[in-house]
Protein backbone atom coordinates (compact mmCIF):
# COMPACT_ATOMS: atom_id res chain seq x y z
CA UNK A 1 0.00 0.00 0.00
CA UNK A 2 1.05 3.57 -0.61
CA UNK A 3 3.15 4.62 2.37
CA UNK A 4 1.81 8.18 2.56
CA UNK A 5 -1.78 7.03 2.22
CA UNK A 6 -1.28 4.42 4.89
CA UNK A 7 0.27 6.72 7.45
CA UNK A 8 -1.78 9.80 6.71
CA UNK A 9 -5.21 8.39 6.13
CA UNK A 10 -5.75 4.72 6.89
CA UNK A 11 -4.05 4.46 10.26
CA UNK A 12 -5.49 7.70 11.68
CA UNK A 13 -8.94 6.70 10.48
CA UNK A 14 -8.67 3.27 12.09
CA UNK A 15 -7.39 4.85 15.30
CA UNK A 16 -10.18 7.40 15.35
CA UNK A 17 -12.88 4.80 14.88
CA UNK A 18 -11.37 2.50 17.48
CA UNK A 19 -10.89 5.33 19.98
CA UNK A 20 -14.46 6.61 19.66
CA UNK A 21 -15.96 3.13 19.82
CA UNK A 22 -13.84 2.10 22.78
CA UNK A 23 -14.48 5.28 24.74
CA UNK A 24 -18.23 5.24 24.05
CA UNK A 25 -18.46 1.58 25.04
CA UNK A 26 -16.33 2.00 28.14
CA UNK A 27 -18.40 5.03 29.15
CA UNK A 28 -21.49 2.87 28.85
CA UNK A 29 -19.99 0.04 30.86
CA UNK A 30 -18.76 2.57 33.39
CA UNK A 31 -22.34 3.50 34.24
CA UNK A 32 -22.97 -0.10 35.20
CA UNK A 33 -19.70 -0.38 37.12
CA UNK A 34 -20.47 2.84 38.92
CA UNK A 35 -23.87 1.60 40.01
CA UNK A 36 -22.47 -1.71 41.19
CA UNK A 37 -19.56 -0.15 43.08
CA UNK A 38 -21.81 2.46 44.66
CA UNK A 39 -24.21 -0.26 45.66
CA UNK A 40 -21.39 -2.14 47.33
CA UNK A 41 -20.25 0.93 49.20
CA UNK A 42 -23.84 1.41 50.34
CA UNK A 43 -24.24 -2.28 51.31
CA UNK A 44 -26.95 -3.03 48.77
CA UNK A 45 -27.25 -5.05 45.58
CA UNK A 46 -27.24 -2.69 42.65
CA UNK A 47 -28.58 -3.66 39.22
CA UNK A 48 -28.60 -7.45 39.03
CA UNK A 49 -31.48 -8.37 36.72
CA UNK A 50 -30.46 -7.97 33.09
CA UNK A 51 -28.09 -10.65 31.92
CA UNK A 52 -25.84 -12.52 34.29
CA UNK A 53 -25.79 -10.51 37.53
CA UNK A 54 -26.86 -7.44 35.60
CA UNK A 55 -23.91 -7.24 33.22
CA UNK A 56 -26.20 -6.26 30.35
CA UNK A 57 -27.89 -3.46 32.27
CA UNK A 58 -25.99 -0.79 30.38
CA UNK A 59 -27.08 -2.24 27.03
CA UNK A 60 -30.67 -2.16 28.21
CA UNK A 61 -30.22 1.44 29.35
CA UNK A 62 -28.80 2.52 26.02
CA UNK A 63 -31.55 0.77 24.07
CA UNK A 64 -34.18 2.33 26.28
CA UNK A 65 -32.67 5.80 25.86
CA UNK A 66 -32.55 5.46 22.07
CA UNK A 67 -36.20 4.55 21.85
CA UNK A 68 -37.37 7.07 24.40
CA UNK A 69 -39.38 10.04 23.24
CA UNK A 70 -37.20 13.05 22.54
CA UNK A 71 -39.07 15.97 24.06
CA UNK A 72 -38.20 19.54 23.15
CA UNK A 73 -39.89 22.16 25.33
CA UNK A 74 -42.36 24.34 23.47
CA UNK A 75 -40.50 27.62 23.98
CA UNK A 76 -37.02 26.20 23.70
CA UNK A 77 -34.46 27.59 21.30
CA UNK A 78 -34.68 24.57 19.06
CA UNK A 79 -31.45 24.89 17.16
CA UNK A 80 -29.24 25.44 20.16
CA UNK A 81 -31.18 22.89 22.14
CA UNK A 82 -30.26 20.41 19.44
CA UNK A 83 -26.67 21.60 19.17
CA UNK A 84 -25.76 21.70 22.87
CA UNK A 85 -25.33 17.94 23.48
CA UNK A 86 -23.11 17.71 20.41
CA UNK A 87 -21.07 20.64 21.64
CA UNK A 88 -20.52 18.76 24.90
CA UNK A 89 -19.75 15.44 23.31
CA UNK A 90 -17.41 16.54 20.53
CA UNK A 91 -14.64 17.93 22.77
CA UNK A 92 -15.07 14.99 25.12
CA UNK A 93 -14.28 12.60 22.28
CA UNK A 94 -11.80 14.83 20.42
CA UNK A 95 -9.23 14.73 23.20
CA UNK A 96 -8.77 11.02 22.56
CA UNK A 97 -6.95 12.02 19.39
CA UNK A 98 -3.83 12.68 21.42
CA UNK A 99 -4.17 10.91 24.74
CA UNK A 100 -1.42 8.29 24.65
CA UNK A 101 -2.51 4.78 25.57
CA UNK A 102 0.66 2.95 24.65
CA UNK A 103 4.17 3.52 23.34
CA UNK A 104 5.24 3.51 19.73
CA UNK A 105 5.48 -0.09 18.58
CA UNK A 106 5.93 -2.01 15.36
CA UNK A 107 2.81 -3.91 14.33
CA UNK A 108 3.08 -6.72 11.82
CA UNK A 109 -0.18 -6.53 9.97
CA UNK A 110 -0.69 -9.32 7.43
CA UNK A 111 -0.99 -7.98 3.90
CA UNK A 112 0.53 -4.61 4.73
CA UNK A 113 3.71 -5.47 6.56
CA UNK A 114 5.39 -3.79 9.48
CA UNK A 115 3.68 -0.61 10.60
CA UNK A 116 5.36 1.57 13.18
CA UNK A 117 2.84 3.58 15.13
CA UNK A 118 1.99 4.51 18.68
CA UNK A 119 -1.22 3.78 20.51
CA UNK A 120 -2.24 7.40 20.27
CA UNK A 121 -3.84 9.38 17.52
CA UNK A 122 -0.97 11.76 17.19
CA UNK A 123 1.77 13.19 19.35
CA UNK A 124 0.95 16.88 19.46
CA UNK A 125 3.94 18.88 20.70
CA UNK A 126 1.65 21.28 22.58
CA UNK A 127 -0.64 18.45 23.61
CA UNK A 128 -1.34 19.70 27.10
CA UNK A 129 -2.38 23.16 25.93
CA UNK A 130 -4.57 21.66 23.25
CA UNK A 131 -6.12 19.38 25.83
CA UNK A 132 -7.00 22.23 28.16
CA UNK A 133 -8.31 24.26 25.24
CA UNK A 134 -10.52 21.49 23.91
CA UNK A 135 -11.90 20.31 27.23
CA UNK A 136 -12.91 23.87 28.10
CA UNK A 137 -15.14 24.01 25.03
CA UNK A 138 -17.41 21.42 26.62
CA UNK A 139 -18.78 23.91 29.10
CA UNK A 140 -20.27 25.96 26.25
CA UNK A 141 -22.51 23.04 25.50
CA UNK A 142 -23.64 22.91 29.10
CA UNK A 143 -24.33 26.65 29.32
CA UNK A 144 -26.05 26.80 25.94
CA UNK A 145 -28.06 23.68 26.68
CA UNK A 146 -29.18 25.20 29.95
CA UNK A 147 -30.08 28.49 28.33
CA UNK A 148 -31.80 27.04 25.27
CA UNK A 149 -34.07 24.85 27.38
CA UNK A 150 -35.98 27.96 28.49
CA UNK A 151 -36.30 26.62 32.00
CA UNK A 152 -35.11 28.34 35.13
CA UNK A 153 -33.62 25.19 36.58
CA UNK A 154 -31.66 24.46 33.44
CA UNK A 155 -30.47 28.06 33.23
CA UNK A 156 -29.33 28.02 36.85
CA UNK A 157 -27.52 24.76 36.23
CA UNK A 158 -25.75 26.18 33.21
CA UNK A 159 -24.69 29.33 35.04
CA UNK A 160 -23.45 27.35 37.99
CA UNK A 161 -21.49 25.20 35.63
CA UNK A 162 -19.88 28.27 34.08
CA UNK A 163 -18.90 29.72 37.45
CA UNK A 164 -17.59 26.38 38.65
CA UNK A 165 -15.61 25.70 35.50
CA UNK A 166 -13.94 29.11 35.58
CA UNK A 167 -13.03 28.69 39.24
CA UNK A 168 -11.60 25.25 38.87
CA UNK A 169 -9.81 25.72 35.57
CA UNK A 170 -7.31 27.90 37.44
CA UNK A 171 -6.01 25.40 40.02
CA UNK A 172 -6.15 22.73 37.33
CA UNK A 173 -4.03 24.91 35.07
CA UNK A 174 -1.52 25.52 37.84
CA UNK A 175 -1.35 21.80 38.55
CA UNK A 176 -0.62 21.25 34.88
CA UNK A 177 2.06 23.94 35.07
CA UNK A 178 3.72 22.00 37.86
CA UNK A 179 3.73 18.89 35.70
CA UNK A 180 5.13 20.83 32.75
CA UNK A 181 7.88 22.27 34.94
CA UNK A 182 8.87 18.81 36.05
CA UNK A 183 8.84 17.25 32.60
CA UNK A 184 9.92 20.29 30.55
CA UNK A 185 7.57 19.16 27.83
CA UNK A 186 4.07 19.96 26.67
CA UNK A 187 3.65 16.81 24.67
CA UNK A 188 1.83 14.05 26.50
CA UNK A 189 4.16 11.42 25.07
CA UNK A 190 7.11 13.63 25.98
CA UNK A 191 5.89 13.84 29.57
CA UNK A 192 5.77 10.08 29.85
CA UNK A 193 9.23 9.78 28.30
CA UNK A 194 10.50 12.40 30.75
CA UNK A 195 9.22 10.30 33.63
CA UNK A 196 11.03 7.28 32.27
CA UNK A 197 14.26 9.19 31.88
CA UNK A 198 13.90 10.79 35.31
CA UNK A 199 13.45 7.31 36.85
CA UNK A 200 10.60 8.93 38.72
CA UNK A 201 6.87 9.16 38.47
CA UNK A 202 5.89 12.77 38.88
CA UNK A 203 3.40 11.85 41.58
CA UNK A 204 6.37 11.76 43.97
CA UNK A 205 7.60 15.34 43.61
CA UNK A 206 4.19 16.55 42.45
CA UNK A 207 1.88 14.96 44.98
CA UNK A 208 0.23 18.28 45.73
CA UNK A 209 -0.25 19.07 42.06
CA UNK A 210 -1.55 15.57 41.54
CA UNK A 211 -4.13 15.97 44.25
CA UNK A 212 -5.12 19.43 43.05
CA UNK A 213 -5.44 18.19 39.50
CA UNK A 214 -7.66 15.33 40.53
CA UNK A 215 -9.90 17.43 42.77
CA UNK A 216 -10.33 20.11 40.13
CA UNK A 217 -10.86 17.36 37.60
CA UNK A 218 -13.74 16.04 39.67
CA UNK A 219 -15.14 19.57 39.73
CA UNK A 220 -14.63 19.99 35.97
CA UNK A 221 -16.55 16.85 35.18
CA UNK A 222 -19.44 17.96 37.42
CA UNK A 223 -19.18 14.90 39.57
CA UNK A 224 -20.18 14.48 43.18
CA UNK A 225 -19.16 16.23 45.48
CA UNK A 226 -19.01 19.06 42.95
CA UNK A 227 -22.10 18.28 40.91
CA UNK A 228 -23.74 21.61 41.64
CA UNK A 229 -24.85 22.13 37.99
CA UNK A 230 -27.07 19.08 38.22
CA UNK A 231 -27.88 19.13 41.91
CA UNK A 232 -31.12 17.22 41.89
CA UNK A 233 -32.24 18.41 45.31
CA UNK A 234 -32.08 22.04 44.18
CA UNK A 235 -32.29 22.14 40.39
CA UNK A 236 -34.24 19.01 39.40
CA UNK A 237 -31.47 17.89 37.04
CA UNK A 238 -29.68 21.15 36.34
CA UNK A 239 -28.67 21.90 32.79
CA UNK A 240 -30.17 18.71 31.37
CA UNK A 241 -33.56 19.07 33.04
CA UNK A 242 -35.29 19.56 29.68
CA UNK A 243 -33.39 16.85 27.86
CA UNK A 244 -34.64 13.35 27.38
CA UNK A 245 -33.96 10.33 25.27
CA UNK A 246 -30.78 10.12 23.32
CA UNK A 247 -29.81 13.77 23.70
CA UNK A 248 -29.75 13.26 27.44
CA UNK A 249 -27.74 10.10 26.85
CA UNK A 250 -25.20 12.18 24.94
CA UNK A 251 -24.78 14.46 27.95
CA UNK A 252 -24.40 11.39 30.10
CA UNK A 253 -21.90 9.80 27.74
CA UNK A 254 -19.80 12.96 27.66
CA UNK A 255 -19.71 13.14 31.43
CA UNK A 256 -18.27 9.66 31.56
CA UNK A 257 -15.94 10.29 28.62
CA UNK A 258 -14.68 13.37 30.49
CA UNK A 259 -14.13 11.25 33.57
CA UNK A 260 -12.01 8.88 31.53
CA UNK A 261 -10.14 11.86 30.04
CA UNK A 262 -9.33 13.34 33.43
CA UNK A 263 -8.21 9.94 34.69
CA UNK A 264 -6.09 9.34 31.60
CA UNK A 265 -4.44 12.74 31.81
CA UNK A 266 -3.77 12.35 35.53
CA UNK A 267 -2.23 8.98 34.76
CA UNK A 268 -0.12 10.45 31.99
CA UNK A 269 1.12 13.44 33.93
CA UNK A 270 1.67 11.96 37.35
CA UNK A 271 1.54 8.17 37.28
CA UNK A 272 3.87 7.51 34.37
CA UNK A 273 1.28 6.73 31.72
CA UNK A 274 2.01 3.34 30.24
CA UNK A 275 5.19 2.81 32.29
CA UNK A 276 5.29 0.02 34.80
CA UNK A 277 6.06 0.96 38.41
CA UNK A 278 9.75 1.90 38.79
CA UNK A 279 10.55 1.53 35.07
CA UNK A 280 14.30 1.51 35.65
CA UNK A 281 14.58 -0.99 38.48
CA UNK A 282 15.91 -4.13 36.83
CA UNK A 283 14.66 -6.74 39.29
CA UNK A 284 11.10 -5.52 38.78
CA UNK A 285 11.30 -6.36 35.09
CA UNK A 286 8.99 -9.35 35.59
CA UNK A 287 6.24 -6.72 35.69
CA UNK A 288 6.77 -6.32 31.96
CA UNK A 289 4.54 -9.35 31.36
CA UNK A 290 1.71 -6.86 31.60
CA UNK A 291 1.90 -4.87 28.37
CA UNK A 292 2.15 -1.06 28.57
CA UNK A 293 -1.43 -0.54 27.39
CA UNK A 294 -2.69 -2.67 30.21
CA UNK A 295 -0.65 -0.71 32.73
CA UNK A 296 -2.27 2.45 31.44
CA UNK A 297 -5.73 0.93 31.57
CA UNK A 298 -5.13 -0.36 35.08
CA UNK A 299 -4.11 3.08 36.31
CA UNK A 300 -7.06 4.74 34.61
CA UNK A 301 -9.39 2.13 36.11
CA UNK A 302 -7.97 2.86 39.55
CA UNK A 303 -8.71 6.55 39.02
CA UNK A 304 -12.24 5.83 37.89
CA UNK A 305 -12.74 3.73 40.98
CA UNK A 306 -11.61 6.64 43.13
CA UNK A 307 -14.13 8.82 41.27
CA UNK A 308 -16.91 6.45 42.24
CA UNK A 309 -15.52 6.13 45.72
CA UNK A 310 -15.71 9.92 46.06
CA UNK A 311 -19.29 9.79 44.94
CA UNK A 312 -20.09 7.17 47.55
CA UNK A 313 -18.38 9.14 50.30
CA UNK A 314 -18.84 12.88 50.12
CA UNK A 315 -22.01 14.91 50.30
CA UNK A 316 -22.53 17.72 47.81
CA UNK A 317 -21.00 21.11 48.54
CA UNK A 318 -23.09 24.19 48.96
CA UNK A 319 -22.33 26.66 46.19
CA UNK A 320 -20.57 29.20 48.41
CA UNK A 321 -18.52 26.39 49.93
CA UNK A 322 -17.57 25.28 46.46
CA UNK A 323 -16.44 28.78 45.54
CA UNK A 324 -14.61 29.21 48.85
CA UNK A 325 -12.77 25.93 48.32
CA UNK A 326 -11.83 26.88 44.80
CA UNK A 327 -10.70 30.46 45.36
CA UNK A 328 -9.49 30.47 48.95
CA UNK A 329 -7.84 27.07 49.16
CA UNK A 330 -7.09 25.43 45.84
CA UNK A 331 -5.78 28.47 43.97
CA UNK A 332 -3.35 29.72 46.66
CA UNK A 333 -2.16 26.19 47.31
CA UNK A 334 -1.65 25.54 43.62
CA UNK A 335 0.33 28.77 43.18
CA UNK A 336 2.51 27.93 46.17
CA UNK A 337 2.99 24.46 44.76
CA UNK A 338 4.05 25.84 41.40
CA UNK A 339 6.67 27.96 43.18
CA UNK A 340 7.94 24.98 45.13
CA UNK A 341 8.13 22.73 42.09
CA UNK A 342 9.71 25.49 40.04
CA UNK A 343 12.48 25.90 42.61
CA UNK A 344 13.11 22.19 42.63
CA UNK A 345 12.99 21.98 38.84
CA UNK A 346 15.44 24.84 38.60
CA UNK A 347 17.96 22.65 40.39
CA UNK A 348 17.13 19.87 37.96
CA UNK A 349 16.56 16.18 38.53
CA UNK A 350 18.29 16.01 41.94
CA UNK A 351 16.01 18.81 43.07
CA UNK A 352 12.93 16.82 42.09
CA UNK A 353 14.26 13.79 43.93
CA UNK A 354 14.98 15.81 47.06
CA UNK A 355 11.55 17.39 46.82
CA UNK A 356 9.82 14.03 46.56
CA UNK A 357 11.73 12.61 49.52
CA UNK A 358 11.00 15.70 51.62
CA UNK A 359 7.31 15.78 50.66
CA UNK A 360 6.63 12.10 51.27
CA UNK A 361 8.58 11.97 54.51
CA UNK A 362 6.71 15.05 55.69
CA UNK A 363 3.40 13.51 54.67
CA UNK A 364 4.18 10.22 56.40
CA UNK A 365 5.41 11.95 59.54
CA UNK A 366 2.40 14.25 59.57
CA UNK A 367 -0.03 11.38 59.32
CA UNK A 368 1.86 9.46 61.97
CA UNK A 369 1.71 12.42 64.35
CA UNK A 370 -1.95 13.10 63.70
CA UNK A 371 -3.00 9.51 64.17
CA UNK A 372 -0.81 9.13 67.25
CA UNK A 373 -1.93 12.40 68.81
CA UNK A 374 -5.63 11.83 68.40
CA UNK A 375 -7.51 9.59 70.81
CA UNK A 376 -9.07 6.74 68.93
CA UNK A 377 -12.20 8.12 67.38
CA UNK A 378 -15.05 5.73 67.30
CA UNK A 379 -17.64 6.65 64.76
CA UNK A 380 -21.22 5.58 65.13
CA UNK A 381 -20.68 3.15 62.31
CA UNK A 382 -17.69 1.51 63.93
CA UNK A 383 -19.56 1.16 67.18
CA UNK A 384 -22.49 -0.41 65.35
CA UNK A 385 -20.48 -2.81 63.23
CA UNK B 1 -2.60 19.57 65.72
CA UNK B 2 -5.86 20.85 64.25
CA UNK B 3 -3.91 22.82 61.66
CA UNK B 4 -1.80 19.81 60.77
CA UNK B 5 -4.96 17.77 60.42
CA UNK B 6 -6.41 20.32 58.08
CA UNK B 7 -3.27 20.53 55.98
CA UNK B 8 -3.11 16.77 55.65
CA UNK B 9 -6.86 16.54 54.87
CA UNK B 10 -7.18 14.03 57.66
CA UNK B 11 -10.98 14.10 57.71
CA UNK B 12 -11.05 13.69 53.94
CA UNK B 13 -9.10 10.47 54.14
CA UNK B 14 -11.05 9.32 57.18
CA UNK B 15 -14.23 9.73 55.18
CA UNK B 16 -12.82 7.71 52.32
CA UNK B 17 -11.63 5.05 54.73
CA UNK B 18 -15.01 4.71 56.40
CA UNK B 19 -16.94 4.42 53.17
CA UNK B 20 -14.29 2.16 51.69
CA UNK B 21 -14.62 -0.23 54.57
CA UNK B 22 -18.21 -0.92 53.53
CA UNK B 23 -16.84 -2.62 50.44
CA UNK B 24 -16.30 -5.76 52.48
CA UNK B 25 -19.47 -5.58 54.52
CA UNK B 26 -22.21 -8.10 53.91
CA UNK B 27 -24.97 -6.60 51.81
CA UNK B 28 -28.03 -5.61 53.77
CA UNK B 29 -30.43 -6.20 50.90
CA UNK B 30 -31.28 -9.49 49.21
CA UNK B 31 -32.03 -10.12 45.52
CA UNK B 32 -35.70 -10.52 46.26
CA UNK B 33 -37.34 -13.21 44.17
CA UNK B 34 -34.33 -15.51 44.48
CA UNK B 35 -33.67 -14.86 48.13
CA UNK B 36 -36.31 -14.01 50.65
CA UNK B 37 -35.82 -12.46 54.01
CA UNK B 38 -37.47 -14.24 56.93
CA UNK B 39 -39.59 -11.73 58.83
CA UNK B 40 -39.38 -11.56 62.61
CA UNK B 41 -41.68 -13.71 64.70
CA UNK B 42 -43.93 -10.78 65.52
CA UNK B 43 -44.31 -9.74 61.88
CA UNK B 44 -47.90 -9.00 60.91
CA UNK B 45 -48.60 -10.61 57.59
CA UNK B 46 -51.48 -12.32 55.86
CA UNK B 47 -54.54 -13.42 57.84
CA UNK B 48 -55.26 -16.97 58.74
CA UNK B 49 -58.52 -18.24 60.16
CA UNK B 50 -59.08 -21.48 62.06
CA UNK B 51 -62.73 -22.32 61.61
CA UNK B 52 -62.69 -25.10 64.22
CA UNK B 53 -61.52 -22.78 66.96
CA UNK B 54 -63.70 -19.84 65.95
CA UNK B 55 -66.77 -19.40 68.18
CA UNK B 56 -68.43 -17.01 65.72
CA UNK B 57 -68.70 -14.28 68.33
CA UNK B 58 -68.03 -11.59 65.67
CA UNK B 59 -65.90 -9.63 68.12
CA UNK B 60 -63.24 -9.24 65.49
CA UNK B 61 -65.73 -7.66 63.10
CA UNK B 62 -66.98 -5.35 65.86
CA UNK B 63 -63.48 -4.37 66.87
CA UNK B 64 -62.29 -3.69 63.35
CA UNK B 65 -61.84 0.08 63.06
CA UNK B 66 -62.75 0.26 59.39
CA UNK B 67 -65.30 -2.55 59.30
CA UNK B 68 -63.77 -4.74 56.69
CA UNK B 69 -64.58 -8.09 58.31
CA UNK B 70 -67.97 -9.44 57.19
CA UNK B 71 -69.38 -12.37 59.14
CA UNK B 72 -72.75 -14.12 58.60
CA UNK B 73 -73.78 -17.23 60.48
CA UNK B 74 -76.84 -19.35 61.19
CA UNK B 75 -77.75 -21.89 63.84
CA UNK B 76 -77.74 -25.60 63.11
CA UNK B 77 -78.47 -28.65 65.22
CA UNK B 78 -75.43 -30.79 65.64
CA UNK B 79 -75.76 -34.59 66.04
CA UNK B 80 -76.03 -34.21 69.82
CA UNK B 81 -79.07 -32.01 69.35
CA UNK B 82 -77.46 -28.80 70.50
CA UNK B 83 -77.52 -25.54 68.58
CA UNK B 84 -74.27 -24.68 66.88
CA UNK B 85 -73.28 -21.62 64.90
CA UNK B 86 -72.22 -22.29 61.36
CA UNK B 87 -70.43 -19.65 59.32
CA UNK B 88 -72.06 -18.63 56.06
CA UNK B 89 -69.56 -15.98 55.27
CA UNK B 90 -66.27 -14.80 56.71
CA UNK B 91 -64.94 -12.24 54.28
CA UNK B 92 -62.13 -9.85 54.72
CA UNK B 93 -61.48 -6.85 52.47
CA UNK B 94 -57.72 -7.17 52.55
CA UNK B 95 -57.14 -4.33 50.13
CA UNK B 96 -58.37 -1.90 52.76
CA UNK B 97 -56.81 -3.63 55.74
CA UNK B 98 -54.11 -1.71 57.57
CA UNK B 99 -52.86 -4.71 59.54
CA UNK B 100 -53.49 -3.09 62.91
CA UNK B 101 -54.11 -6.45 64.50
CA UNK B 102 -57.04 -5.32 66.62
CA UNK B 103 -59.13 -8.27 65.40
CA UNK B 104 -56.49 -10.61 66.70
CA UNK B 105 -56.47 -8.81 70.05
CA UNK B 106 -60.24 -9.00 70.24
CA UNK B 107 -60.46 -12.72 69.60
CA UNK B 108 -61.48 -14.39 72.89
CA UNK B 109 -60.28 -17.90 72.09
CA UNK B 110 -56.93 -19.21 73.14
CA UNK B 111 -55.08 -19.80 70.94
CA UNK B 112 -56.49 -17.11 68.69
CA UNK B 113 -58.69 -18.30 65.87
CA UNK B 114 -57.84 -15.34 63.66
CA UNK B 115 -54.27 -14.18 63.56
CA UNK B 116 -51.93 -12.14 61.38
CA UNK B 117 -48.53 -13.26 62.53
CA UNK B 118 -47.94 -15.61 59.64
CA UNK B 119 -44.70 -14.28 58.13
CA UNK B 120 -46.43 -14.15 54.77
CA UNK B 121 -46.04 -10.76 53.14
CA UNK B 122 -46.45 -11.55 49.44
CA UNK B 123 -49.98 -10.28 49.06
CA UNK B 124 -49.77 -9.20 45.44
CA UNK B 125 -52.39 -10.28 42.93
CA UNK B 126 -53.14 -9.69 39.29
CA UNK B 127 -56.88 -9.13 39.78
CA UNK B 128 -57.87 -6.85 42.59
CA UNK B 129 -60.82 -8.98 43.63
CA UNK B 130 -59.17 -12.31 43.12
CA UNK B 131 -56.84 -12.53 46.06
CA UNK B 132 -57.43 -9.43 48.06
CA UNK B 133 -61.05 -9.99 48.91
CA UNK B 134 -60.76 -13.07 51.02
CA UNK B 135 -63.57 -15.53 51.45
CA UNK B 136 -63.65 -18.16 54.13
CA UNK B 137 -62.17 -20.88 51.96
CA UNK B 138 -59.14 -18.81 51.15
CA UNK B 139 -58.79 -17.60 54.72
CA UNK B 140 -58.79 -21.09 56.16
CA UNK B 141 -57.02 -23.12 53.53
CA UNK B 142 -54.22 -20.95 52.21
CA UNK B 143 -50.77 -22.29 52.71
CA UNK B 144 -49.52 -20.42 55.74
CA UNK B 145 -45.96 -20.89 56.79
CA UNK B 146 -46.10 -23.58 59.42
CA UNK B 147 -44.46 -23.61 62.80
CA UNK B 148 -44.82 -19.94 63.52
CA UNK B 149 -45.13 -19.47 67.22
CA UNK B 150 -46.26 -16.18 68.60
CA UNK B 151 -43.98 -15.18 71.44
CA UNK B 152 -45.31 -12.80 74.07
CA UNK B 153 -44.17 -9.23 73.81
CA UNK B 154 -41.15 -8.43 75.95
CA UNK B 155 -42.31 -8.13 79.53
CA UNK B 156 -45.76 -9.46 78.77
CA UNK B 157 -46.73 -12.86 80.10
CA UNK B 158 -49.10 -15.15 78.24
CA UNK B 159 -52.51 -14.58 79.75
CA UNK B 160 -54.27 -17.70 80.96
CA UNK B 161 -57.99 -17.90 80.08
Amino acid sequence: MNEALLYNLVIPAVKAVVAVLVVATVAGILTLIERRVLARLQVRQGPNRVGWNGVLQWVADVVKLIFKEDVVPANAERGIHFLAPLLVMMPALTVYAFIPWGPETVWNIPGIGAVKTGLYGTDVNVGLLLLVAITSIGVYGIILGGWASNSKYALMGGLRSAAQLISYEVPMGFALVAAILMSRSLSLVGIIEAQREAHLWFVFPGVVAFFLYFVSGVAETNRIPFDLPEAESELVAGFHTEYSGFRWAVFFLSEYANMITISAVATTLFLGGWLRPFPNVAWLSFLDVIPPVLWFVLKVAAFLFVYIWFRGTFPRYRFDQLMALGWKVLIPVSIANVLLVALAALWGLPGLKVLSVVLWVALGAGFFVVRKGEPKRRTVLEAGA
Amino acid sequence: MKLLERILLFDFFTGLRISGRHWWRKKDTVPYPEARREPSDRFRGMFKLDEERCIKCTLCAIECPINIIFIDWHNEKNPEGKAEKVLDRFDLDLKRCMFCGLCEDACPTNPKSIWLKTKSYELGAYERDEALYLDIVKLTTWDAKQGVTIPPAPGEEEKKP
